[in-house]
């Protein structure tokens, strides 16, 4: 069977298709059984408000910052007195779910019959907040209409639906869903927008879709022409069974500028099954620029011993098929400790014991793990990364332990002609003293989230502050342009592994600021590279330059989008 | 709407004839002033005198904000 729709992002895949039933999105909401609030309305407010901060968190990385504006303007929405007051009259006192539901299907209902297109498709808007605030009032009861994350992440897929949400659409997992197929939608509802700036292919307003397809049905689509090809899925068909689907190319190996410019990449991986799936994907043999080591740790009953980290390492750098690899030593403290570990109750755990901090205060478990990274660099070339550090005095420290372990060794020049040692620079202190760092450092890495979290003395968790959480304040563009300089004058290698470096303005920034080496998560290259081919080195100098000079984060924005829309 | 949405007084708006919460995306929206017409900005309230002010410079400046 064949249909047509409106392409409102380009691209074509293939896939099974995955059918998202009864979604927020939906005009009608079926009314839950629950009728009184067991939260207030305020309290509702702020939980789908830190829901909406956190898809608006990832928007910004999977989609550029002029699309993750959507959610700000139904966080908004959310906090609207004239929604509150509306499900309060209509409750006659505290407002239930169906109250919310009512109250903003009754604004929406008015936003539907106005003129202006802008305003008018605000209405979708109005009718997924008043949804959202409904299943925070009941206590989450309404959000069994929602598909849940884990629904939405799993297996090969071509999303079908009626419409959805733009939470809906940031937490999609484009490594398996290929497209998306809408039976309502247009080209500019929130979506199409999202959907074009995260790559995903998708079509809007086929007719009769979800009357023609179901689960597994296989589909093929092209949304250049629009066009939707479905073919039934037969249980016992084996013919379609060993059909090779081909992948978008979302994976990329180098990162060239249209002018031949080129910066180097290298990826962040969280574990062996992550590394395994991005060579599986053909990105195999590229360095790997963080390597986290706390998977090692966190399920962890007992500290794991130097032997069975060796074989972890080893592995890893055997998956990583010629690849250098990156070893972050533990990070730990904050907000995550393994369970063996015990950390005193801190008043300020961000501003404590953490990372590097950690270590140097648990020789043990910091020496058994430099013990397997030299064992592991006796076969294989590799990075020591230091997380956090502060001051020379930790660097040094660090180095110290390590030239202990190596000393132990009959194969020292090996040893030492395999591993380098760098730092992560996440502090303003760090970056500040950068200089003095390269010195002594084989290579430094800017881990953005921090060095941003504490720039900005902003945690981004914390949706009263997260709006100063400004990863291209001018603040920290300068603090990445010292790195930068002090790599330049000394011959120290700069990276930056933190997110800003796979997300669409950060790219541009960094390479413009004379970063030569971005790393990201696997699934980022694809967009990163096809980002790359439209811009020139030249041009990305003088955003960065001029980026330098501005006053704030919208500025730094809105001349990135600038020279974007231009190419 | 942020610039109103600081001050404890009650803020309104009145624009042919109709009387609009400024604090209110949702009503700001729906009465969608566009620029060049005329609006009544009515202040009540504490801190009546600062609101009023500095809400009525941004006014005469531009409806810009108002979106």
């Amino acid at each position: 069977m064949i249909l047509k729709g409106v392409p409102s992002s380009p691209g074509k895949a293939e896939g099974r298709i995955r059918v998202l039933e009864d979604n927020a999105a939906a005009p009608h909401f079926p009314a839950g059984p629950l009728t009184f609030a067991t939260i207030s309305w305020d309290e509702a407010v702020v939980a789908v408000k830190t829901e909406l901060m956190k898809d608006m968190q990832k928007a910004m990385v999977v989609a550029g910052a002029d699309a993750s504006a959507i959610f700000q303007a139904q966080m908004m929405i959310a906090e609207d007195p004239m929604l509150k007051e509306l499900a309060g009259e209509i409750a006659g006192g505290e407002p239930g779910p169906d109250d919310a539901l009512k109250a903003a299907e009754n604004i929406a209902g008015r936003f539907d019959a106005m003129e202006d297109e802008y305003i008018k498709a605000r209405a979708a808007d109005i009718r997924q907040v008043g949804a959202l605030i409904a299943g925070a009032l009941g206590g989450g009861r309404h959000r069994n209409t929602e598909a849940s994350e884990e629904d939405l992440a799993t297996g090969n897929h071509i999303l079908a639906a009626m419409d959805i949400t733009p939470s809906q659409t940031v937490r999609l997992d484009t490594d398996s869903i290929l497209g998306i197929l809408l039976e309502g939608g247009t080209v500019n509802s929130h979506a199409s927008i999202l959907a074009r700036a995260m790559g995903i292919p998708c079509i809007v307003g086929i007719k009769h879709l979800l009357n023609s397809c179901k689960d597994g049905d296989f589909c093929r689509m092209d949304a250049t022409s629009g066009e939707v090809v479905l073919e039934e899925a037969k249980p016992i068909d084996h013919s379609l069974k060993g059909k090779d689907i081909p992948q978008r190319a979302k994976y990329a190996r180098r990162l060239i500028m249209k002018d031949g410019h080129q910066v180097g990449l290298a990826l962040n991986i969280g574990n062996p099954a992550e590394l395994e799936k991005a060579a599986s994907a053909g990105l195999s043999g590229l360095d790997v620029g963080l390597m986290r080591t706390e998977f090692i740790f966190m399920g962890a009953g007992k500290m794991p011993d130097a032997e069975s980290q060796r074989e972890v390492y080893i592995s890893i750098a055997g998956l990583a098929g010629g690849g250098r690899v990156r070893f972050r030593t533990l990070d730990i403290g904050g907000d995550k400790k393994p369970p063996f570990v015990e950390i005193p109750r801190e008043e300020n755990p961000y501003l404590g014991v953490r990372s590097i901090r950690h270590s140097l205060r648990n020789q043990l478990l910091f020496k058994a793990q430099l013990e397997a990274l030299v064992q592991t660099a006796c076969d294989f070339p590799l990075d020591i990364m230091l997380p956090m550090v502060t001051v020379p005095e930790e660097l040094r420290a660090a180095r110290r332990m390590l030239d202990e372990v190596i000393g132990g060794y009959t194969e020292k020049s090996i040893i030492r002609g395999n591993l380098r040692v760098g730092i992560m620079l996440e502090t303003p202190a760090a970056c500040l003293m950068a200089d003095v760092f390269s010195r002594e450092c084989d290579f430094m890495s800017i881990g953005t989230n921090d060095l941003v979290q504490y720039t900005m003395a902003a945690d981004r968790g914390n949706p009263d502050v997260a709006g100063l959480y400004q990863q291209a304040s001018p603040a920290v563009l300068r603090l990445i342009r010292i790195c930068v300089e002090a790599g330049l004058a000394s011959g120290c290698e700069i990276s930056v592994c933190g997110e800003l470096a796979g997300s669409i303005e950060g790219a541009v920034l960094l390479a413009g600021l004379g970063v030569t080496k971005l790393s990201m998560a696997p699934a980022r290259t694809g967009v990163i590279a096809e980002l790359m081919e439209k811009v020139t080195f030249e041009g990305v100098q003088d955003v960065a330059e001029r980026a330098l000079k501005m006053t704030t984060q919208e500025e730094v924005m809105s001349s990135v989008a600038d020279i974007l829309s231009r190419t | 709407m942020k610039a109103a949405g600081k001050f404890k007084s009650k803020i309104q708006l009145e624009y042919r004839g109709r009387k609009v919460n400024a604090k209110s995306t949702i009503d700001m929206m729906m009465c969608a002033a566009s620029q060049g017409e005329a609006i009544t900005l009515r202040v009540e309230g504490e801190d009546e005198d600062a609101a009023m002010s500095e809400l009525a410079a941004m006014l005469e400046g531009s409806t810009e904000e108002v979106r």
